[in-house]
């Protein structure tokens, strides 16, 4: 569903990605996780097509994001860490709009809204300005506008910031949802606990570098993801 | 701490200026470009305010009425400070981006208030200076100023400006607390905003004519200044005739309200900005909507934020008002035009040249409108959207200059059916005066996309800011202005192509024009959608 190879960034000197190999099955929830500045942003963002890279080759459904970045971004959803979306639209303008340009029809997209708005309990706060929502109520309907167009691959950055804790156990389900359907959903979080019961696979990337990856089984093996998150930090559990 | 927010001021207004994106910055050769294009606005100002006081310096002083002629610097430095910053002030102050941010550190909320109003008054400073300077140059030079007289007129130069912040900045927040209470906000900022602006065309048309009977009924009106208006006749005096007790009354009349406005801002400042909307919250009723194409989707993208952005309508959207308005006023006022008909300019009599006039007057009026110039830096930090969104550059950006197009032409075509009824210009003219305006609004589109591809400025703190202060608007607006009246400057003022029938002659510009708009879309779909995929 989504592989990348030999991925690097550079900003100036600095190396944000450095040679970079992951590969994304459909049906599995992929966690990627590091500190703060390790790279998991600008990686992110050149499997979304946003940002240009250097070197390596991103492929999402065996299209190259280079090279066909339309046909990539069909396939895909992403959801920001910082949910900026048009504030001078009202939410369902906004749907509207996301649905006018992925070409979802009138009655999927009525439905689909209908379906994810009401598990969101967003609803009835559809008609209002964008502008006068909260974080939280943002970041759920930029939830919802990535799942309106039915992507393979969805691509979350930092998606549980801002989102009350039954709009956090109702995403994990959509996205649970969305695996079993055949997608794959990749996604950065620093919250370990939840990349620990959600994630079939995770990453660790540190300073640019992928320094583990697998199962959650081989990633952390006796210990917790904690202690082998920190551990690979340098810094004592 | 003031020195550290007005830093940040600085810095954010000279970066809309300077800087292209949010990380690369302006070459030296820019910024020297970008100095001289603001020294050239800076010249025409001062030429037009110093040719009005030259011609008024002489004729008061020799009725005695020199305290008239300081009176008229002064208020007209005022009213455009009020012009340039009623609107400004609410912007600046209440609808700042980092208004929130700010309130959460800790700096008290006056110093905040404080900071941002100094702002303003640099801003109306350099206002005032293009009607101060050439009106004691006129004076200096016809009749010779006196130390007192230029000590009191530098004096309530620094001064006016607090007058006119005070009045400003109370209206903004006026305006701020009423629109939090409305819904349909930036139609009534519109509305009001047209009506401001109505009312001052109406006094501008009017000041030729105002001027003339000054001059002519200058001691009457003094009479009745110094009866009805005293302050106002005490500044006039203050300067005119060095009058010091005037002076101080007058520093007071300056002071005094900047004093109070400041104390009541102060206590409101953070109730303002942080009230939430005293209306109902709208209920979602589902309803079924049909799949748009994508550039009409785009298009929409663009429509709800131009209508929810009075700033972006009043300063980018206004020549389709002006064509609109252009139009009634000729239907209206066909005999007021025929008298423009008996003008002679050169040796040419605009009888004969009417079809060039009303032609040149389509494409000034059609390309008043630069939507498309602010377009990418209004995307901001929603910009992520729409580059994730399986869309090509080359579709946001026709997006955006179709939506340029739908705004400028209905009116531009109103305005064209209204001059065809009153000119009835012959087959061949007509065609010309149809595609020639419409072509001039399609390359304004253009260079305003490319001008802001090359100038972007995705960090801004008001939008407002970028509309109106950013380089690629003023570049667009001015070369836009430029090419739409460069025919007829030729024609008429140089007399090139006067022997040239005007059907041919506009044949050629229009020929040249679609000349151009062809070249910019060739520019837009190759290293312009590039650069959008860059930013």
């Amino acid at each position: 569903m989504l592989r990348i190879e030999g991925l690097t960034k550079t900003y100036g000197r600095k190396k944000a990605v450095d040679h970079l190999d992951l590969h994304i099955r459909p049906g599995e929830i992929y966690g990627f996780i590091g500190h703060n500045g390790a790279g998991k942003t600008t990686t992110i963002k050149a499997c979304c097509g946003i940002l240009q890279f250097d070197q390596g080759e991103i492929l999402v459904c065996g299209h190259s994001v280079r090279r066909e970045p339309l046909a990539c971004k069909r396939m895909l959803a992403y959801i920001p860490d910082n949910p900026d979306l048009y504030e001078f639209m009202s939410g369902i303008g906004y749907l509207n709009f996301i649905g006018d340009i992925f070409k979802v029809s009138g009655e999927e997209r009525a439905q689909r809204i209908r379906y994810y708005a009401e598990k969101l309990e967003l609803k009835e706060d559809l008609a209002e300005k964008i502008s006068a929502y909260s974080h939280g109520m943002k970041q759920k309907l930029a939830v919802i506008s990535a799942f309106l167009h039915k992507p393979s691959l969805i691509i979350m950055d930092e998606p549980f910031v801002g989102l009350d804790p039954k709009a956090s156990h109702t995403l994990k389900g959509m996205m649970r949802e969305h695996c079993d359907q055949g997608g794959a959903i990749f996604f950065s979080t620093h919250v370990l606990e939840v990349a620990e019961k959600l994630c079939d696979k995770v990453a660790i990337i540190k300073k640019g570098r992928l320094v583990a990856s697998g199962t959650m089984d081989e990633v952390r093996g006796q210990d917790s993801l904690e202690d082998v998150f920190l551990e690979l930090e340098g810094e004592n559990a | 701490m003031l020195r550290t927010l007005l830093k940040t001021y600085w810095m954010s207004m000279f970066h809309s200026l300077f800087s292209r994106g949010s990380k690369k910055r302006a070459s030296r050769l820019k910024k020297i470009g970008i100095c001289f294009l603001f020294l050239y606005l800076a010249g025409v100002f001062l030429f037009l305010f110093g040719a009005m006081f030259f011609a008024m310096a002489e004729p008061l002083h020799g009725l005695g009425l020199d305290w008239m002629y300081f009176l008229l610097m002064l208020v007209m430095a005022f009213l455009l400070m009020m012009v340039g910053s009623v609107f400004l002030a609410m912007t600046q102050l209440y609808e700042a981006r980092d208004n929130e941010l700010l309130l959460s550190l800790p700096i008290p909320v006056s110093m905040i208030l404080f900071s941002r109003m100094l702002m303003l008054y640099l801003t109306n400073l350099i206002y005032g200076a293009v009607v101060v300077l050439p009106a004691l140059a006129g004076y200096g030079y016809q009749v010779g100023l006196s130390p007192l007289q230029l000590f009191s007129s530098l004096l309530l130069f620094f001064l006016i400006p607090l007058l006119a912040i005070s009045i400003s900045c109370l209206l903004g927040a006026a305006f701020t607390a009423v629109g939090s209470r409305i819904r349909h906000k930036s139609a009534a900022v519109l509305l009001l905003w047209i009506a401001f602006f109505a009312g001052y065309l109406y006094l501008y048309s009017r000041m030729f004519t105002g001027l003339s009977y000054l001059l002519t009924h200058a001691a009457e009106i003094a009479g009745l200044l110094s009866r009805i208006l005293y302050p106002l006749y005490q500044m006039g005096m203050a300067v005119g005739e060095g009058n010091l007790l005037f002076l101080a009354y007058s520093v007071l009349y300056c002071s005094v309200p900047f004093a109070a406005a400041y104390l009541i801002l102060s206590a409101t400042f953070v109730k303002i900005i942080t009230s939430n909307r005293g209306f109902k919250k709208t209920r979602y009723r589902e309803k079924r909507r049909g799949r748009y194409p994508v550039v009409a989707g785009l298009m929409g993208k663009e429509w709800q934020h131009f209508t929810s952005s009075p700033g972006y309508m009043i300063n980018a959207g206004i020549g389709a008002v002006f064509l609109v308005a252009a139009g009634v006023f000729l239907l209206v006022k066909q005999d007021m035009l025929s008298q423009i008909a008996g003008i002679t300019i050169g040796g040419v009599s605009l009888k004969e040249e009417m079809n060039s006039v009303y032609l040149a007057a389509l494409c000034f009026l059609g390309v008043l409108s630069y939507i498309s110039a602010p377009s990418i830096s209004l995307e901001g930090k929603s910009l992520w959207i729409l580059k994730s969104c399986p869309v090509t550059s080359r579709q946001i950006l026709a997006g955006k200059l179709l939506f340029h197009l739908a705004v400028c032409i209905p009116p531009l075509l109103f305005a064209q059916g209204a001059v065809f009824w009153v000119q009835r210009p012959a087959p061949a003219m007509a065609a010309v005066m149809t595609v020639l305006p419409v072509l001039m609004v399609i390359l304004c589109g253009q260079m305003g996309l490319m001008w802001n591809l090359l100038f972007p400025r995705l960090d801004f703190l008001s939008e407002t800011q970028v509309v109106k202060n950013s380089l690629s608007s003023t570049l667009t607006l001015l070369l836009s202005m430029l090419f739409s009246i460069l025919p007829i400057l030729l024609r008429l003022g140089t007399g090139l192509g006067l022997g040239i029938a005007q059907e041919a002659y506009f044949a050629f510009w229009t020929a040249a024009a679609a000349a151009g708009c062809v070249g910019l879309q060739i520019w837009l779909n190759g290293r312009g959608a590039r650069r959008f995929e860059e930013l």
